[in-house]
Parts: structure tokens; sequence; C-alpha cells
């Protein structure tokens, strides 16, 4: 079965790089100037790895703070917000207005703001990550079933107990999904946050070769980012269906 | 092991009644047979037991005291729901004894919980498995389990064997009988809601039937101390058939004063 599953997951991929390869290398459909060839992709990714290898560190010390952070305010806030009622009702709309600003438009304010760009640059990519998980925690909560908070009620289970043996496993599948997108949303604005906090990063690579129109290089730079986002993501699977296991769901 | 007074008890959805003036008087130690039809109200009257709703009018008094929210003094066992489905079973039942008895210590606790699945019988393969991955009568096993094992000396259980099929049901029907005459100097004051006439007259020392639009209590039946409890009830006195063929009777009566209207009931307009 695990082979199986796994057989498909390689089939796919050799398909998109045999397909691209045939739309580039192989018949010359798509301009080569833009679509850098495998044959060219190559040589850069090898030539980079080392570059990219550094950017990868530089990155996570953007990344692991910022989503951290996003984790523990957007579910700490979400869990108090989804618990009281007078309060939803109070900061929703504003929740709402601010969670719809775009983050890149922010930017400019974050590096006024803050002190100095590497902040600016934590605060850019905790704020995208901070929405989804704030939004899916407040849903997770609210939409708890009540029998389980009666049935928490009959046995005295309040405080500290409460919140961590029943609000939040029973909101945790809603809360890790909003999680698992705060994670994409994270290597999306790596990319902008490094245009400004940074000289060297997965995002900033893709940057500056872009800005020399050099995309056999950017295309190097998206595959490395990939496939780091492949792997985090399927560690975060692993985690999150260890958590949910109850759900029975697999 | 503590008397109930339920007193002129009324309470309402919005502004429809539900429950209207029900009276009981429940001495310490009796088990209460709360029985009805479907929609009747019983549920709605086991909430207010347990201190889950607020009444609209009247009192419930526990030993004179009126109750005020949900608590350990009334354990409750729902027909499902119940127990907490991201916990393993022995985890269930060790989180009520942390709550009951706050000197135990984690290892304790464990220790304790597996005791007490062992008591109604849970196969000891199925103590770390989540409440889905057992059957239905696995898991009302453990909710009686987890009930039990606080030792509430008032028990309220909502139809807690409805889902489940005949032979299961009448075994759980004798395990809680046995449960519950285990220490007789403290036998819990037991309210059991079901709406099968044989299933109260098996458990019950106490019968109250409940009428319809509002809920009322539309007849009460005490049985004497000495009622055989559980599968040798019927034997143990065979006036029961005649008072099933009443009880039958006054529900039926109950339920053909109304009608059935869009799934709920309604008074005939004729009437
Ligand atoms: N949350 C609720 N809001 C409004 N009406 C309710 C609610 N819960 C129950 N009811 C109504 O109260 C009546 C009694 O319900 P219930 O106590 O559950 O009956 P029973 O347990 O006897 O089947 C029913 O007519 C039902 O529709
Ligand atoms: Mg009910």
């Amino acid at each position: 079965m695990k082979i199986a599953k796994n057989l498909g997951v390689w089939l796919i991929g050799f398909g998109l790089v045999g397909g691209y390869w045939l739309l580039t290398d192989g018949l010359h459909v798509l301009d080569p100037f833009l679509f850098a060839g495998p044959s060219r992709i190559s040589p850069a990714f090898m030539k980079s790895l080392g570059k990219l290898g550094e950017g990868f560190v530089s990155s996570l010390a953007l990344l692991a703070p910022a989503y951290a952070l996003a984790v523990m305010l957007g579910i700490g806030f979400g869990v108090l917000i989804g618990l009281a009622a007078p309060l939803r009702r109070i900061v929703t709309p504003y929740i709402n207005a601010f969670s719809a600003v775009p983050v890149t438009l922010l930017t400019p304010f974050a590096i006024h703001i803050f002190s100095s760009f590497y902040t600016a640059s934590v605060f850019v990519i905790f704020l995208g990550a901070f929405w989804p998980i704030l939004g899916s925690t407040i849903a997770g909560v609210t939409t708890i079933d009540r029998r389980y908070l009666e049935s928490a009620a009959t046995l005295e289970i309040g405080g500290v107990e409460k919140m961590f043996r029943v609000v939040l496993p029973a909101a945790a599948p809603t809360i890790l999904a909003g999680c698992s997108i705060a994670l994409k949303f994270a290597f999306i604005l790596l990319t902008v946050a490094e245009m400004f906090g940074t000289t060297s990063g997965m995002g900033y690579f893709v940057q500056y070769y872009s800005d020399f129109a050099k995309f056999d290089f950017v295309i190097a730079g998206f595959l490395f980012m990939a496939a780091i986002l492949m792997a985090v993501m399927a560690l975060f699977e692993t985690f999150r269906r260890r958590m949910v296991a109850w759900t029975l769901n697999g | 092991m503590l008397n109930v007074a339920v007193a002129n008890l009324s309470f309402a959805y919005d502004e429809t009644p539900i429950l209207a003036g029900v009276d009981m008087q429940v001495e310490a130690g009796s088990f209460v047979c709360l029985l009805g039809q479907s929609g009747c109200g019983k549920s709605t009257l086991l909430r207010l037991l347990a201190g889950l709703e607020k009444p609209s009018a009247g009192q419930i008094r526990v030993e004179g005291r009126p109750i005020a929210g949900p608590g350990l003094e009334r354990g409750v066992v729902f027909q499902d729901y119940g127990l907490f489905p991201w916990m393993s079973a022995s985890e269930n039942i060790a989180i009520a004894l942390k709550q009951k008895f706050k000197t135990l210590n984690a290892a304790e606790r464990r220790a304790l919980a597996r005791e007490r699945l062992a008591e109604v019988e849970l196969p000891s393969a199925s103590f770390d498995k989540f409440p889905g991955q057992l059957s239905g009568g696995m898991r009302q096993r453990c909710a009686i389990a987890r009930a039990f094992a606080i030792d509430p000396p008032i028990l309220l259980m909502d139809e807690p064997f409805a889902a489940l099929d005949a032979v299961t049901r009448a075994r759980l029907q004798e395990l809680v009988i046995a449960l519950w005459r285990k220490d007789a100097r403290r036998r819990k004051t037991v309210f059991f809601v079901t709406h099968d006439v044989d299933e109260a007259l098996t458990l019950a020392t106490d019968i109250y039937v409940l009428g319809q639009s509002p809920g009322r209590i539309v007849h009460r039946h005490s049985f004497g101390r000495d009622k055989v409890l559980g599968r040798d009830a019927f034997r143990g006195d065979p006036g029961l058939f005649a008072l099933r063929s009443q009880l039958i009777g006054i529900i039926n009566e109950e339920v053909s004063a109304f009608r059935i209207l869009d799934g709920g009931l309604a008074r005939e307009a004729a009437e």
C-alpha cells in the first residue's frame, strides 16, 4: 500500500519533469529565455547548492520564530475570542478588515516601525501566518460540540485543564488545518520578507537572480524551495495525524 | 444517597413551554425511571437535574439545598457523546478521577482507571483504545465506569442503552443494577430516563410517567423496598404484567391526544 502510494508520487514527478523537458529542451515549444530547460537548470542547481543550503539556514532563522509566534498568538487569541461570545462580536469586524490587508502592502510600515530589517521581516511572515491560524482557531473553538463542554462541566473540569484537555483537542482538527495553510503562506512570504530584510536566504536567492533575469537560477531556487516545502509539509502532516488520530480519519 | 425534591418545575425554550409544574419527591437511594414518549421533555428534565439548564420557574433541591449548576455530586451518563473521543477509555476515567480525588498521583489514577474498567468487564485490550474504536456497548460500559468511578451520590442517566441491541442492553441493565446495589448503605439516588416501559419495570424502584406538551408528571408508581430488580423482575412480581399494560395505556393516551406535526407534536384542534 505504502509502495503503491509513493509510486504515484514518483510517477507524477517524472511526468512533470518529462513534460517540462519536452516543452523546453525536447521540442523547444516555450521561450527559452524565460523557461530554461533541464539542461540549463541542472548545472545551475548543482552550482548553487552550497548557496541554497546557506539560504535554507538563513531562511529558517526568519521562518521559525515568525511561525512559532504566529502559532502561539493565533491559537492563544483564537481560543480566547472563540470562548467569549461578547468579545467575539466586538472584534470580528476588525479581524475581517485587517486580515484582508495584503501583508506585502504593510512592508514599508513594518520597516518604519521595527528597529531592524530582520524584525520587520519576521513580522511580515508572522502576520501572514497569524490570520489563518487565528481564524481557524476561532472557527474550531466555536464549533466544538456543546455536549463535550457539558460533559466537562458535569465533571467540574475548568480552567487550564479544560483548555488543554477539552477545548484544544476538540478544536485541534480545525486548528491544525489552519496551521497547515499558514505554513504555506509563510513560505510564500519568505520571498517578500527577504527582499528587504536579508542578503541571503532561499527567497533572496530567487529574487536576486530574477532581477538579473537569470531564470535558470530562479527555477533552480524554486525547485529547491519546493523540495524543502514538501519535506516540511510531510513532517507537519505526520505531526498532525498523530494529534488527531482519534478522529480515525487516517 | 441524597434525597431530591423537584418543586413546581417549569422550563421553556424561547417561548415554547417544555416542562410545566413538575413535582417529584425522591427518597435517597431510589432508582427512579422517568418514562415517556420521545420529545416529551425527559432529557430536558434530566438536564435541569444536572444543572445544565436553569428552570424558568420552580426549584430542584438536594437535601434541601437548591442546586447551582453542574457538579461532581451529580454524575451524568448520556446516550452518547459523554466520553471525550480524543482520550482513550482509561484516560476518560483517569481525568474524572483527577477531578474527584485530588490527592491521587498520575500513576495511581491510571491504575485505578484500569481497575474501574475491569469492573465493568471492558476487555483489557480496549483500555487504550479511543471511544471511536469501541462498540456502542463498550462505550457505554466505559461511560458507566466513569460515572461510578467518581462515586456521585446522585446519578443521572439519559437513555444510556437506547442505541444498543437487546442482548447488550439486558447485560448492561444487569451491570448498572449490580453496581448500584453494591454498597447498600450508600446507595446512589438514580434518575434513569427511558422510553421503554419494560426497561423502566426492570430497573425502577419508582416510575414517573411524563405526559406531552408541556411535559408534566401524569402518573407515578412506587414499588416497595423489596422489589426484585433486573432480569427476574417479572418473575418476582406477576402483577408487573398488569402494571405494564396500564403504563402503556397511559402513554398511548398521552400520544393520541396529539398528532404528529412536522416531526413535533401538537394538541388536536378538536380537543
Ligand atoms: N435546544 C433546544 N431548543 C429548542 N427546543 C428544544 C431544544 N432541545 C429540545 N427541545 C424541544 O424540547 C422538547 C423536549 O425535548 P427532550 O427533552 O429532548 O425530549 P425527550 O428527551 O423526552 O425526547 C422537544 O419538543 C424538543 O423539540
Ligand atoms: Mg431525550
